[in-house]
Parts: structure tokens; sequence; C-alpha cells
């Protein structure tokens, strides 16, 4: 998949490196001294990378483990976020990840033990429940045979029975999942959009169908799973999209227990939706009803609150037992 | 457009011989050019390459097309005449690197290249050597998006060879022998470039000729374009009414305002 592969020199000999260039022999290796230099360069076009991503393999110096913004949070009392990957297999147009970072190289943070220094550091600092979530810079599960993050991360979360962890993915890639014994305190959820907007909006990644049947084994193996219906996209037949786009998910889950459900309109910080627009300047999704509320693009009020309403109050009358969470755009 | 920088007119004979450039410009440097290629001749040594690089850089219009440092180079392992997609380049005085663009291809090799101030008989370990490729990568890489950025180099001389007898003999036959492969290269990479048009069509900039529009505006303008044409593509644009006492910014108003009243309705 990959044919040139990018690797700082602090990491080339470590065995996580190790066992990712093996699985890519034909790569072009080349040595750098910080990702930085390639990532973070000035002059980049995100939509020419992302035709061919290049692979950096990499260490994450600081900054590791992050709070997330407090409108993001569920049930937990502290939140953080962490990334153990920059960008995403996926080409999805909605998404910030093409409005935020300049670069659409695939970046892998490979010193899992600093990152597990870390969430252990937190967890331990508190016996009040605190939640991390993996997959705001990435897939967490998309690259997963190649990281193998899961069966590296999850294991660390067993002993701890306030600590939690959100899986954030629109991946089938659950093998590494199943092989493994289920633990309560692991969230796996799953970004579920229409077909319409599977096939127009979310390239590359597994149909509907698909992530539907991977929740289905997840969840008959024991592991927790959420619906995460963000973000909500505005097209035309909205309400009989969404209506059998719902009644499709719930018709296929069955009575299968799901631990939350989150709701988010489209919308992105200003500044995003503007490198955003450079990239797909003939984009409608990034025009079509879109206004400018406090520094964040989303739709205009009239709009989102009736598409958000709508929403859920059609999940609730689907399904009264599981908590719906508003995912409110703040700056 | 795609421009080559090129150190002496013997690396750069068969260039201009295949893709018939025309020299359009004597000073300060030699430029060689049609309307899709150009060749600049820099001269020997990476300030001489920096200069060209920056001279090049001048026009605008080339910035959408690739930009490549071509011409010959010393390495330690590989046999005269390979071509290398270099990798990495890294300034032998500064050890300042940049990353040019690499293509996989199974005719060319993929190696890192270090450029050096002076010709060196101690050939590096692990990289081919040059006089100019960091000056290019210096010049260019503030102003080019990366993604257009090449340095493709000819292996001239090696331990066997010796640097001595490296002639201009030598350095046409060499890319007389790969000017194929240098061209199929050339294609591949110009598969992935960006292919945006960057101007109003020209019915529509004849609507607005009549007005001063800024740069900045000028982009709005663009913008504005590629916004309604992506809402309504079966219609013409701009369908407002225009005055003649409206001023460059009342024009992106009133298509601003047109845009939001474009919005959809639940």
């Amino acid at each position: 998949m990959y044919s040139i592969i990018y690797v700082e020199e602090s990491v080339r000999d470590t065995p996580q490196t190790i066992q990712i260039l093996k699985r890519y022999q034909n790569a072009a290796i080349v040595d750098c001294s910080h990702y930085g230099e390639l990532f973070n360069r000035r002059k980049q076009n995100f939509r020419t990378q992302k035709q061919e991503p290049t692979l950096i393999i990499a260490r994450k110096e600081n900054k590791r483990v992050l709070p997330i913004p407090g409108e993001y949070a569920i049930e937990a009392k502290y939140n953080f976020y962490f990334s153990h990957m920059l960008n995403c297999l996926y080409d999805c147009r909605y998404c910030f990840l093409q409005g935020m970072f300049r670069s659409a190289s695939h970046v892998i943070f490979v010193n899992y033990s600093d990152f597990k220094t870390d969430l252990t550091s937190h967890i331990e600092n508190t016996e009040d429940s605190i939640c991390f979530y993996s997959g705001y810079d990435c897939d967490s599960l998309a690259l997963d045979p190649v990281t193998n993050f899961t069966r590296n991360f999850i294991p660390l979360f067993k002993p701890y029975q306030h600590a939690f962890l959100e899986l954030r993915t629109k991946s089938t890639q659950i093998r590494n999942l199943l092989a493994m014994e289920p633990l309560p305190n692991i969230i796996c959820a799953f970004s579920l959009s229409p077909n319409e907007i599977v096939d127009n909006y979310e390239a590359k990644t597994p149909s509907l169908n698909a992530r539907l049947a991977a929740i289905n084994r997840l969840r008959d193996a024991g592991w927790n799973i959420a619906l995460r219906f963000d973000p909500i996209i505005f097209v035309d037949g909205f309400y009989t999209v969404y209506k059998q786009f719902f009644h499709h998910v719930y018709a296929t889950l069955g009575d299968r227990h799901i631990h939350s459900i989150t709701l988010g309109s489209f919308r992105l910080p200003k500044i995003f939706h503007k490198n955003m627009k450079r990239l797909y300047p003939d984009e409608p999704l990034l025009i079509n009803g879109l206004s400018l509320t406090n520094g964040q693009i989303s739709y205009v009020a009239n709009l989102e609150k009736k598409m958000m309403a709508w929403c859920e109050n059609t999940l609730k009358s689907l399904d009264s037992a599981t908590p719906v969470y508003i995912q409110q755009p703040t700056v | 457009m795609n421009t080559f920088i090129m150190a002496l007119k013997h690396e750069a004979y068969h260039v201009i011989k295949r893709y018939r450039l025309v020299l359009t410009v004597h000073q300060p440097f030699k430029v060689y050019q049609t309307q899709n290629m150009r060749v600049i001749l820099s001269g020997v040594g990476k300030s001489s390459s920096y200069a060209a690089t920056k001279f090049a850089l001048k026009d605008r219009s080339t910035h959408h097309g690739l930009w490549v440092n071509f011409g010959v180079a010393g390495d330690r392992a590989l046999p005269i005449g390979s071509l290398v997609s270099v990798s990495k380049v890294t300034e032998d005085t500064s050890a300042r690197s940049w990353y040019p663009s690499i293509k996989q291809n199974p005719h060319c090799y993929v190696k890192e290249l270090l450029t050096c101030n002076t010709p060196i008989s101690q050939y590096p370990l692990n990289s081919a050597c040059d006089m100019e490729a960091a000056g290019f990568m210096d010049a260019v890489s503030d102003a080019i998006s990366s993604e257009h950025i090449h340095v493709l180099k000819l292996v001239s001389d090696n331990p066997s060879s010796g640097v001595g007898n490296l002639t201009k003999i030598l350095m046409k036959q060499l890319v007389a022998e790969n000017i194929d492969l240098v061209d199929a290269y050339i294609k591949l990479a110009e598969q992935n470039l960006s292919i945006e048009p960057k101007n109003l069509p020209s019915n529509v900039g004849k609507i607005f000729q009549g007005q001063h529009f800024t740069v900045t505006q000028t982009r709005q303008l663009l913008e504005l374009y590629r916004s309604f044409s992506a809402l309504c593509p079966e219609e013409t644009w701009p369908n407002i009414e225009l005055n003649s006492r409206d001023t460059a910014s009342h024009i992106i108003a009133k298509l601003k305002l047109q845009i939001t009243q474009l919005s959809p309705k639940l």
C-alpha cells in the first residue's frame, strides 16, 4: 500500500518500526530527523497527496494525552484524547483533518510505551471516571493490522474499572478485537451514515452494511458498541433518507444492547472550512446551507435545529433505552 | 509548464532536442522553452542553481507545473547510467535537508543525495553526490507545493570511473540513453498534479472587464464563481443585476448574498 516510508532516525530500530517495515518490503525507506520536516512544511497540497499518501513512522515527543473540549464529553468526569496516528486511510469529504493538517501523509507514532505511561499516570491520578478517545486525528481501527493498536492499548485498561477507552471507527478491521477478551470499559464506537452519504462523501470506507455486520460480530462477542451519527448531513430528501437509514440500522442490530448514541450536525472551525474549500472549491457539501456563527461554520440555525431535533426524536422512538448525546459546536 | 533546472548545456542537450525547445532568454540565464516545458541553464554549483531557480520562479504562471532538478551525479555503488529519483537532499556544509517528491518506478533507483561545494573523490557511503540540488531545493521549497518538486540524477561517475573521466561527450551520451526513462518519469509525476482551474472562464471574465479587482478580490470572485457553479451547475453565472456604478466590492457583496440565498429548505 505504501511505496514510500519516511522513518525518524530515533525510531529506526524499534521492534514496532521493524515490524511495520516488514509489511512493506518494496517501499522506498527514507530517513528523516523529525516527522515535522515533512508533515508540517508549508507548501503542500492535501488533496494531491491524498491520491497516494506516504507513511511516516515517528516518535511523539510530548503532549501525547490532551483534554477534549467539554461539549464532546459523554459520561465520564474527565475526558482526554490521544492519537497514535495522524490522518486516515479513508477520504471523507467532510473530514476536518483535511483542513487541519497540511499533509495527507499517514503518521504512526510508535513509542507506545510513552503513551501508555502517560495514560496510566492520568488513570491513577483519579478515582473518578475518566475516558480516553482514540479516534480524533485518525480512525482507531482502520490500520490496526499494521499498528496493532488494540492489542497494545486495550490490556492497559483491564485493571482500571473507572477508566474507559473509546475506539472511534468506520472500519471493519476487527480481527484483533475478536481475538481478545472483551472488556466492559472499552467502547467500540462506529460512525454510521446513510448509503447516500457513504457513496458520495465517504470514499474508501466500508459500506454501511459492512459496518453493521462488524458491529453485530463485536456485540455478539461481548464488546460494548456505541453509535455515532456525526456528521448529520443535509441531503435532498433528508427525512426519507435518514428515516430509512435509522430504521435499517435498528432492523440490522436487532435488540442488541447499545452503549450510547451521539448526534452531531456537520460543522467545522472557520479556518478548517477555508482550507477545505481551497482544496475542493467545487464541492457543494462545503457550501450548501452553511453559514458562519461564532467562528464556526455550520448549517444555518433553523436548518440545523430542525435536522437535529428530528433525528433525536426519530432515534428515541426507535430506541428509548439508549442515551442520546448531542454534540454541540462551540468555539 | 514543467521547469527543468540543469547545470550544463551538455546535460541539457538531449532534453532540448527531445522536447524541441527554443532559446528564448539569454540573460541572466539561458532559457530554452516551448509551451509546456522549459529548461533553465544554471551553471555549476549550488549558488548558481539557487539563483537560476529564483529567477525561474519569477514567472508565477509556471508554479503549477513540475519543478525538476536534473543532471549528473556521482555514486559509490550504482553503475554509470543509473537513473536516481532523489528522496532526500542534504547540503554538506550546513547539514540542512530537503525532501523532494519521489516516484517509485522499476527503472529508477531511489536514493539520498549529498550536495557538495567542490567535486569529490571520496564518494559518500549511502548517498549519491552532486553540486547543485541543495541550491535548487533551498530556492524552490518555499514557493512550490512539495508534490511538484523532483530531483532526478543520472549516475555519471563512481569509484571505478572517477570524476576525472567525466567528459562532455559522456554527459551527452548518458542523457541520450536515458531520455525515454526521464520522459516516462515525468509523465508519471504529472499524473498526480492538481489540475484545478486557476482563472475564471474567459466568457465570465469578460463580464467584469470594466471593473478593477484587486488580487484578493479576483480570488474571491473565482471562489464565488466556483461556489455558484457547484450549487447550480445548470445556470449561467453571474445572474445578478449589475449597474455601471457598482464597484468591485459592491459586486462581490451582491454575489455573496446570492450564494447565501441559495440555502436549502427542509
